[in-house]
């Protein structure tokens, strides 16, 4: 039925292209639309991506940190003895200490001073998983040497090419004069526009008035053939109040949670694409109202002459799902070309997911049927018996 | 009469209720018997439409009868006044095609209420009856490319096409000069005559009085029969 020739979506598809003008702008406004929803969904989940990249590439069964500590990305300083005293815990293989402090980087072409996040890792443990951060390389055991994230902005001067190029790169940090021996790629985020990568001895270097005792991340690796929550909870014990204790999964979960509650970004880029959803649901409702207005005496005949309401609301509710499926393919190939412009622009990791293009077309067509069923209240004012 | 098609007794409308209420039909008795064509004309105002919309199952009234082909129509429910209009043909003082589609598919669409015909017998008769019409050549006009007169015969096409057992006119040569006017109830007389279709027809056009078998005049709310 529904595919035959005067089927109510057969009518509605020949209603929608009689007035080509007005489904052309129809067409236009829900692409813009699918296009704006998903470029801002993709700039979230890239945002919060990239936020996470540093915690999920520490290679650790259990991560500890102060209990003042809210999230791993402006984590508290805690006393480092605390993770000394846990290598006598049954089960634990190795415990390694991250301390993090931003530096002031000082940019060789401008002059300009700028903010950097410092990694002050142990070598020797492993405890990063990143490209070009290899325990064994004998430069970063080099007195004032760093390892340059290569995906950090490009405020920090060009330090990527002046490295491959040979030429090496060395500046000024904390008044320091550093070398940059190595380049990773670890990515920027809302917390941070640059990160550097060196041992502890060079973070001591660079930081020489906040002392040796000083941890912000617990990185523990645990036996193999040990309970991963006995442990927790023998280390838990051991450590009361003043550190939290996370296994690996807990930590990123407790990260995606503290993204999502404390940083405005979720809610102002969710609220930007609930505002383009009625934006969008209002533009179909108007091009379909018109349409139900100019039709009405005719929809009032089909009335009389023995069509049911189901068969009207069908007409329209075939609009609007035609609608949504002919604009969002347009929109999906703008949303590519916006996200990889907010890819080069923002250097964040933005790409336009299967689940986030399945999601957006289901919002398509929510909002067009949507549209389409509030226009059609209108219909039901068509009283059939003022045909005569 | 035994076997009438439609057979209103002692009906009664008004509109509205207590102080505002206006009566318009005062105790009305009319019988159409298979393939009868009868007029009824009066004045404007006279109620000839209300009674159009009474017999379509348009409007709900509570006092008297109407039954249409066999069945009491009053206090029936929505779906079964629904199934009974499908019955019915009705032609309208506008055509109210639908501008988007051809004629061929103005007249074809009516095919949707009755899912039981074959596709390719709607084709054939939606094909046929615009020929009938004198419109072999504008199978695929869009109703705005058609003069007046073709736009109710397509109207006229779109009645009839799927058979129904009762025509109900509501002033069809209104929006016509006298000659297409005179043309298209030419053209309904035949095809009510051919396949014995019975015809309630509103005017009063005094033009077509003569194609119809019994005249009935209505003034003031009250049915003044006389046979032609």
């Amino acid at each position: 039925m529904i595919f035959s020739k005067n089927s109510f979506a057969a009518i509605g598809w020949s209603q929608l292209s009689h007035g080509r003008t007005r489904m052309i702008v129809a067409l236009c406004g829900v692409s813009v639309i699918v296009a704006m929803i998903l470029t801002v969904l993709s700039l979230k989940d890239a945002v919060i991506d990239s936020t996470l990249q540093v915690p999920k590439s520490l290679k650790g069964d259990v991560i500890i940190l102060s209990a003042r500590t809210q999230t791993i990305l402006r984590p508290a300083p805690f006393p480092r003895r605390f993770l000394d005293r846990l290598h006598g815990v049954h089960g634990v293989a190795a415990v390694s200490s991250v301390a993090i402090e931003n530096a002031r980087w000082i940019n060789p072409e401008t002059r300009q001073e700028h903010p950097i996040r410092v990694f002050g890792l142990d070598l020797e443990f492993d405890v990063i998983a990143l490209p070009g951060i290899d325990p064994n390389e004998p430069q970063l055991k080099l007195k004032d040497t760093v390892i340059f994230d290569a995906s950090s902005r490009p405020k920090f001067g060009p330090v990527a090419q002046r490295f491959e190029s040979g030429a090496g790169f060395s500046t000024e940090i904390n008044g320091r004069r550093v070398e940059v021996c190595g380049l990773t790629h670890a990515g920027v985020s809302i917390a941070s526009d640059g990160n550097l990568f060196t041992t502890h001895a060079n973070f001591q270097r660079l930081f020489p008035n906040l002392g040796s005792s000083r941890s912000h991340i617990g990185v523990m690796r645990l036996k193999n053939a040990v309970s991963q929550t006995e442990v927790v909870r023998q280390v838990r014990e051991m450590l009361g109040t003043e550190a939290r204790v996370l296994t690996r999964s807990e930590m990123l979960e407790a990260e995606r949670t503290y993204m999502k509650v404390n940083d405005p970004v979720d809610d102002i880029m969710g609220m930007i694409a609930s505002v383009a959803f009625f934006v969008g649901m209002i533009i179909v409702y108007q091009i379909l109202y018109t349409d139900v207005v100019n039709h009405l005496p005719q929809f009032a005949t089909l009335k009389a002459i023995g069509f049911t309401g189901a068969f009207l609301l069908g007409i329209i509710i075939s609009e609007g799902v035609i609608l949504s499926l002919l604009g969002f393919w347009p929109g999906l190939l703008m949303a590519h070309g916006l996200a990889w412009l907010a890819q080069e622009a923002t250097l964040l990791p933005v790409s336009i997911t299967l689940g986030n293009t399945i999601g957006v077309l289901l919002a398509a067509i929510a909002m067009c049927v949507l549209a389409a069923s509030i226009a059609v209240r209108k219909i039901t004012q068509a009283d059939p018996a003022s045909v005569f | 009469m035994p076997n009438s098609i439609v057979k209103v007794s002692a009906l009664n409308f008004s509109f509205g209720s207590d102080e505002v209420r206006r009566q318009i039909l005062y105790d009305i008795h009319l019988e159409i018997g298979p393939g009868e064509i009868v007029i009824l004309e009066g004045p404007s105002g006279s109620g000839k439409t209300t009674l159009l919309t009474l017999l379509s199952g348009l409007r709900t009234f509570h006092d008297g009868s109407i039954q249409l082909f066999g069945t009491e129509i009053c206090g029936l429910g929505q779906h079964e006044l629904i199934l009974l209009r499908r019955r019915i043909g009705y032609i309208f003082q506008h055509h109210n095609l639908l501008g988007f589609l051809s004629a061929r598919r103005n007249v074809e669409i009516m095919f949707e209420l009755h899912p039981k015909i074959d596709r390719r017998e709607a084709h054939a008769r939606t094909e046929e009856i615009l020929t009938a019409m004198g419109l072999h050549n504008h199978f695929e006009s869009l109703p705005n490319k058609m003069s007046g007169g073709q736009r109710q015969r397509v109207a006229i096409a779109r009645a009839l096409v799927t058979e129904p057992d009762l025509i109900l006119a509501d002033e069809p040569t209104a929006a016509l000069d006298k000659v297409t006017g005179r043309q298209v109830v030419e053209l309904l007389q035949q095809m009510s005559r051919s396949k014995s279709i019975p015809i309630l027809m509103v005017t009063h056009d005094n033009r077509i009085l003569d194609i119809a078998d019994r005249i009935v005049r209505i003034e003031d709310g009250r049915l003044i029969d006389s046979i032609h």
